[in-house]
């Protein structure tokens, strides 16, 4: 049997597969690029893809920022912790929201920070929806 | 430029150059440079914590010898040492009364030594006592508390003379850590206190032994003064590309510096050159404001202020963009601190652009056309509405930028960082206002009723005409539809036109408005324009909290949950498995710590478990973080059933893996836990690991709820704790949290109204309190069912009632109030400068007003500051009742338990804690003597949350004095509660046990209900306040308008005009006064009238006689000239000289003619006066040509002091400066020769008090003679003259022209001293100052 007509419907059959596949591919996508902007210590490109309000907790309670509050915040928190590495450590998700955390290597430090990025869909996008940093602990 | 100025420049710019100059030396410098800069760096941060620690011991080293000398305590311990017992309650007493620094603690100690008193923490034993130096003399220790806490000690002996009766242990916390961290709750730790202070990142390893520290790291040996090794410090080396950066901000920071004050220096020098050069108004205004603006964005590109100021400085907070910063204006916003600034320049602005509009457009416009007045009001109202919506958007937009709590019900005065914002919005309406009069005052200016000459109310009319329109469009904008805005900006068109339309005063300084009434007036008004648009603000957030909290709970899966189990899962597993054996008490203790620091422990809305089954599902271990073993008991009920799940076909983990599954309930699908399973393979067995987050719904009663104060910080759910949620599958309840959701099914109307819109929100009443809901529709759940079930999710919180909207109105009052105050000192002292204090006049409306004020205010506070005693005193009667109930119920489930003749205390004894909490349903404390003996919450004992020792009010009063009950105020972190104490007493009546119940779970509650007590008091007296205000308005004008009405009458009767006041419409007194005063008006215009005409007939026959006098004073000489000329012809013929003496006569008699014409022609002209010719002319420049004039004939210097702009006028220039002429003519005349001779010849515009009408004042001051009293009367007389010589007519012709020209003419004299003549004349026009004039 030709292989060729399996080869034509496959695109088709991928993209009927269901949001499963996508979304996974999507999030991690997404999630590797909030990595990088932390990594660059890019605090306005990293509100490009967050959600309109943001759950920070920069070690201590967490509050509800708006975007540009957000961005000032977390400048801030650039200044006071300049990135050096961001490593992706481990993560959970489903087909509407994501959950993981990441090792932040900081200049000045000699113990990474520990922080969690939960992600939510809104629509087609993935969203940054919190950011939590801890000391290790 | 000034020399000054010109001095600052070069400063500045030496400055900036050689700080550059160094940052660029610095910066580029090697690397030996900069090994070398690091070092110092390093070293200077590590000698600064070394000081920082001596002055640690220092200051308590004070504090101990200053409790060791204290006389009381060195009193009780005399007594002590003689009398016993009885001063043991002496000592108690002094440690009870003690009130010491936060983290710091004292004990007062026999020398045996027995405790005897404390105040404050306690702390293990240090080895002080063991010391050969103890009672000896003063030394330091160090004390631990297991790895949680470590303190300073200084001990200290009390002596009695040279007798030691005593020690006095003094400690300071410095390190202290948290199983949570909060914004209660935050570790105390030395290394981060310095790491704030500095920015470097600090190691401390506390004790004598060798720090565990990298060898690379440089540290500091940290010693108690008699040299011994209490700590080590480290710090963390920045590399060297970290250093040069390090370097390059500090001097960042200085050049910033220098290059803001050259912004502000050129700020200055670029208003001066708008003010002094620029050729009108429009550019000089327009030059101001780029000036201002670029100032503005040249501090913003730098940074500054905010940049200077980090870590501990004083003003931090205003720059720390996590309480606000917003991007809009491009960073003017971006934080508390550069809102203010922005603030600031705006007004600066603004102040500039009203300044000159009003001097540019003062002068009186002809009336204007109706239509142009509607046309032009219709601008202003569209011009204020921008401004109004301008600061209304900038207000909405920051309080979406901001975190903070701006009406928390926490108090009158809201916090600091709150007062500053709510100040600076303050402001920036402030300045809307004045940029707003401006524009009214440029579009309308003096076309107001009193210059234009339309009547006031037709005026109004046509204003409100104009706005009309403004209106109805307005209301089409969908903020506008608010009707607490809408009246926020009514009441700011009308007060920003009435402000512009107010005639402009030239003369009054602005220290003139920040009077008391004034500052308080503005503060208020502004206040209550402002805050609809922070009400709004503030009510949207509210809604989208509500909207967000809906989204969150209706998630089907969470990640976060999934995440954390499967987490712990594998941290369990990598802990159980190297070891095959483990005995079940530590796999108890390894489970719970693990779950308590992973991320688990923030799963705030579970219940979190964890179990551990051997091969036969028997128990090996179990812990979880639920708060009573009750409610453990039911979570691990479920463990065996979703054992068996888990492992099924379906779900099973292979060895070495995971799983987490959302498990539902078989008969409530909504009602779910997340389950995590692992199974661990070790030698011989198989174990299962099961962990476990419950939704904490499940719960029994009975079951405390959790503290916020114990709340992890990052806690999942926490920002969603104060509201209530819940969930409705078909229309029935199918779970919730929160306490306000009662019913189980949803209301009617509202499954009509989500039908119709999907999401409804909706004020409800439930009991006897209002609620605020929302509903929402969510179909994002898959289902299999065939029937599709609606789900709906209602979120609820209390709604913001009329009270509490007054509480937060006049929470904004007082902030603006803490700014108005000392801009209202600053008047006060700037009036006094200036001599405007004390008043010359007072009004009597101001009076009264500032006497109903004062009144009106001291009743507010004193109702206040009483309402708020009650509160609180009712409050405290309340806690106290609830904890001696709570405490009584204990002891009564005691005394049911009790055998025959067994005392409470022993039940005690015997039953568990945990029971007699469940039993009770309260965390429960017991203490034996003044040690903890026992907790329902050991974890919170463990974690020295709960106190370890009784607070020593507590001993004191069931100890020493005998009380049964005590409660008292303590403190956890930040977080103040009411902890209550029963003692269980013995046979003998002594206190064996104390129970303790602490407010904690109720402590939120509590708080809840006394802010909305005092919220509810605050708002009803902010109405009081308002009513006083009014009131105070309505009855100073009632009571003074007569008086006004009657002072004007008075005036006019002082000016000669007999005219009729306004009757006024009242049955009093007063009013009869004005009737009174009304008929005796009309008597004196009688009397007048025949006076008139009386004065006339004898001014007549006194200007009969003065021309026949004067007629007669002239042919006399030329009759006698006359016989002269025929005596002289008749002696001719005896030779005289005929023709030269014909030449002398004759031209005498043409002199004599000539007088006799010019006598006729004065009188001519002053019986009919020419038509004035009117002219616009400047004031100034006809008093300068006639003291040009004058000046030449006479030898006395005539001073001239103009007005320093125009002061255009009406008037005719001959008439003008005749009178000019005639004034200084006669000063000249009157001037003594004996001494050295003044006169002065001045000009200036003034406002009439009254009318508000603005005039051209010209006065001609002379240190003459002066005019008798005898003659004053009659100075403006036709034909009257003290002098020899002249008609008398200058001064009558003078006030016929002054008069003509609508003016006032007049005098004041002093005899030998001088005199001053003045004229007033309406001003057209008052002219910009002119540089150098």
């Amino acid at each position: 049997m030709s292989r060729t007509p399996f080869l034509l419907i496959l695109p088709i059959l991928l993209l009927l597969s269901g949001p499963g596949v996508s979304t996974a591919q999507d999030v991690d996508a997404e999630v590797n690029a909030v990595v990088r902007r932390l990594e660059r210590g890019d605090a306005k490109a990293l509100m490009v893809s967050s959600a309109d309000r943001l759950e920070l907790a920069l070690f201590g309670a967490t509050r509800r920022y708006s975007r540009a509050q957000a961005t000032y915040v977390i400048e801030d928190f650039f200044r006071q912790y300049p990135p050096r590495r961001v490593i992706r450590v481990e993560g959970a998700g489903t087909d509407q929201a994501w959950f993981g955390s990441l090792s932040y290597e900081y200049a000045r430090g000699s113990r990474p920070l520990d922080l969690f990025v939960r992600m939510r869909r809104e629509g087609s996008d993935w969203v940054l929806n919190e950011l939590i940093v801890r000391e290790e602990g | 430029m000034t020399r000054v100025e010109v001095s600052a420049a070069w400063i500045v710019a030496v400055g900036l150059l050689l700080t550059l100059g160094a940052r660029w030396v610095v910066v580029t410098s090697d690397e030996t440079t900069l090994l070398l800069e690091r070092r110092q760096m390093v070293d200077r941060v590590l000698d600064r914590a070394v000081e920082d620690f001596r002055d640690l011991q220092r200051n308590l080293l004070e504090t101990g010898s200053s409790l060791a000398n204290d006389p009381a305590v060195e009193s009780a311990f005399r007594s002590l040492s003689m009398q016993g017992r009885r001063s043991v309650e002496e000592v108690i007493q002094v440690a009870a009364d003690l009130e010491l620094e936060n983290l710091v603690a004292a004990e007062f100690y026999e020398p045996t030594p027995r405790l005897l008193a404390w105040n404050g923490f306690a702390m293990p034993m240090d080895p002080g006592p063991a010391d050969e130096r103890f009672l000896s003399e003063t030394f330091h220790e160090l004390a631990f508390d297991t790895d949680r806490r470590a303190a300073l000690v200084v001990w200290v002996p009390i002596r009695d003379g040279s007798r030691v009766v005593g020690a006095v242990r003094a400690m300071r916390l410095i390190s202290a850590k948290y199983p949570v961290r909060n914004e209660y709750l935050r570790d105390e730790s030395l290394a981060d206190d310095w790491r704030r202070a500095t920015g470097f990142n600090f190691v401390i390893h506390l004790g004598p032994g060798e720090a565990p520290f990298d060898p690379s790291i440089p540290t500091r040996r940290l010693e108690s003064p008699d040299g011994r090794v209490f700590a080590t410090v480290g710090v963390d080396e920045p590399t060297l590309g970290e250093t040069a950066q390090r370097i390059s901000e500090r001097y960042d920071a200085v050049v910033a510096f220098w290059a803001a004050m050259a912004a502000l220096l050129g700020l200055t020098w670029a208003a001066r050159y708008a003010t002094n050069v620029a050729t009108g108004p429009i550019p000089a205004v327009l030059m101001t404001v780029a000036a201002a603006a670029t100032g503005r964005a040249v501090l913003l590109v730098l940074g500054v202020p905010g940049r200077w100021q980090g870590g501990k400085a004083p003003l931090a907070p205003l720059f720390d963009p996590e309480h606000l910063a917003s991007s809009w204006g491009g960073g003017a916003f971006g934080s508390i601190g550069d809102l203010m600034v922005t603030a600031l320049f705006l007004m600066y602005i603004a102040v500039t652009l009203a300044t000159r509009v009003a001097r540019a457009g003062s002068h009186p416009r002809p009336a204007m056309a109706p239509g142009r007045l509607i046309v032009r009001s219709g601008v202003g109202s569209a011009w204020s509405a921008i401004l109004f919506f301008g600061v209304e958007s900038v207000t909405q937009q920051l309080l979406d930028d901001s975190t903070l709590g701006y009406f928390e019900r926490s108090g009158l005065l809201p916090q600091r960082l709150v007062v500053v914002v709510f100040a600076s919005l303050l402001v920036l309406l402030l300045t809307a206002w004045i940029a707003g009069a401006a524009s009214w005052r440029s579009l309308v200016g003096d076309s107001s009723p009193r210059s234009s000459g339309l009547p006031a109310g037709r005026t109004v009319s046509l204003l409100v005409l104009g706005a009309t329109p403004v209106w109805a469009l307005a209301l089409l904008v969908e903020p506008l539809r608010d009707a607490g805005l809408f009246i926020g900006l009514i009441l700011f068109t009308i007060g920003s036109a009435a402000s512009g339309l107010v005639p402009y005063d030239p003369f009054r300084r602005p220290l003139e408005y920040l009077t008391a009434r004034g500052v308080l007036s503005a503060v208020v008004v502004l206040s209550l324009i402002l805050y609809p648009a922070l009400d709004r603000g503030l009510e949207k957030e509210r809604r989208d909290r509500m909207v967000d909290a809906a989204s969150s709970f209706s998630e089907d899966r969470d990640p976060r949950v999934i995440f954390a189990l499967g987490q712990a899962l594998a941290e369990i597993e990598a802990r159980l498995k190297p070891f095959p054996v483990i005995a079940p008490g530590r796999v108890d203790s390894l489970l719970e710590s693990v779950l308590r620091h992973s991320l688990v422990a923030s799963l705030g809305t579970y219940e979190v478990s964890a179990s551990v089954l051997g091969p036969d599902q028997s128990v090996v271990g179990r812990s979880g973080l639920s708060r009573t073993p009750a409610a453990l008991a039911i979570l691990a009920a479920r463990d065996l059933d979703d054992l068996d799940l888990l492992t099924s076909p379906a779900f099973g983990p292979s060895n070495g893996s995971y799983v987490v599954e959302k498990l539902t309930s078989a008969r409530e699908r909504d009602r779910f836990d997340y389950v995590g399973l692992a199974v661990i393979e070790q030698p011989g067995a198989t174990l299962h690991l099961l962990v476990r987050a419950a939704q904490n719904e499940h719960l029994p009663a009975g079951n405390t709820p959790f503290p916020r104060v114990l709340v992890p910080a990052g806690y999942y759910g926490s920002l969603y704790q104060d509201l209530s949620i819940a969930e409705f599958r078909d229309d029935v309840l199918v779970r919730s949290f929160g306490q306000e959701f009662g019913r189980s099914y949803l209301d009617r109307e509202v499954l009509a109204d989500l039908a119709r819109a999907g999401r409804v929100w909706r004020t409800e009443v439930v009991g006897d309190r209002e609620y605020l809901t929302h509903y929402s529709q969510r179909d994002d759940e898959p289902t299999t069912s065939p029937v599709q079930s609606a789900r709906t999710i209602a979120v609820r919180q209390p709604a913001v009632s009329l009270f509490d909207r007054l509480y937060y109105l006049l929470r904004l009052t007082v902030s603006g109030l803490m700014l108005g105050v000392p801009i209202y000192f600053v008047g006060l002292a700037g009036r006094r400068r200036a001599g405007l204090l004390p008043s010359v006049r007072v009004r009597f409306r101001d009076k009264v007003l500032n006497a109903f004020f004062a009144v009106g205010l001291i009743a507010v506070l004193a109702m206040g500051a009483l309402g708020l005693r009650v509160v609180t005193g009712e409050n405290d009667r309340a806690i106290e009742s609830w904890l001696k109930q709570h405490l009584e119920r204990v002891e009564e489930s005691l005394v049911q338990e009790s055998g025959l003749d067994e005392l409470p205390y022993r039940v005690l004894e015997r039953v568990e804690i945990d029971s007699l909490a469940a039993r009770v349903g309260l965390d429960l404390t017991v203490y034996r003597g003044f040690e903890l003996e026992t907790s329902s919450r050991p974890q919170l004992a463990r974690d020295r949350l709960i106190p370890t020792r009784l607070p020593i009010e507590a001993y004191q009063a069931l100890f020493v004095d005998g009380f049964r009950f005590v409660d008292v105020e303590e403190r956890l972190g930040q977080f103040e509660y009411t902890a209550g104490y029963r003692a269980l007493t013995d046979e003998q009546g002594v206190p064996r046990y104390i129970v303790s119940v602490p407010t904690l779970p109720e402590q939120e509650r509590i708080e809840e209900e006394r802010a909305r007590t005092v919220a509810y008091l605050f708002g009803a007296l902010l109405l009081l306040v308002l009513v006083v205000m009014v009131t105070a308005a309505v009855i100073a004008n009632a009571l003074s308008l007569p008086l006004v009405r009657l002072r004007k009458g008075l005036e006019r009767v002082a000016e000669g005009r007999f005219e009729s006041i306004r009757p006024l419409e009242s049955r009093d007194e007063m009013g009869e006064l004005v009737a009174t005063f009304n008929t005796m008006q009309e008597q004196l215009a009688d009397s007048r009238r025949l006076l008139a005409q009386q004065e006339r007939q004898l001014a007549w026959r006194e200007m009969a006689r003065q021309v026949a006098h004067e007629i007669k004073n002239s042919l006399t000489p030329m009759k006698l000239t006359i016989q002269h000329l025929r005596r002289a012809h008749e002696r001719e013929a005896d030779g005289g000289d005929f023709s030269e003496l014909f030449e002398r006569k004759t031209a005498t008699l043409i002199d004599q003619s000539d007088a006799l014409a010019r006598i006729a022609n004065e009188f001519s002209s002053f019986a009919r006066m020419p038509a004035l010719v009117l002219e616009s002319l400047d004031l100034n420049r006809v008093a300068s040509a006639a003291v040009l004039l004058m000046q030449e004939q006479t030898r006395a210097h005539i001073a001239l002091l103009l007005h320093p702009g125009e002061l255009r006028v009406e008037a005719d220039r001959e008439a003008l400066q005749r009178v000019f002429i005639n004034f200084i003519k006669n000063a000249v005349e009157a001037l003594d020769h004996e001494r050295q001779g003044e006169l002065r010849v001045s000009t200036r515009a003034v406002i009439d008090e009254d009318s508000g009408q603005a005039f051209a004042y010209a006065e001609v001051v002379d240190n003459g003679a002066g005019v008798t009293p005898d003659v004053r009367d009659r100075i403006f007389t036709p034909a009257f003259s003290t002098k020899t010589s002249g008609t008398g007519l200058g001064l009558a012709i003078a006030r016929s022209t002054i008069e003509e020209l609508h003016g006032q003419i007049g005098f004041e004299s002093e005899v030998g001293e001088g005199s001053t003549f003045w004229f007033r004349i309406p001003i057209h026009a008052v002219g910009l100052p002119e540089a150098g004039r």
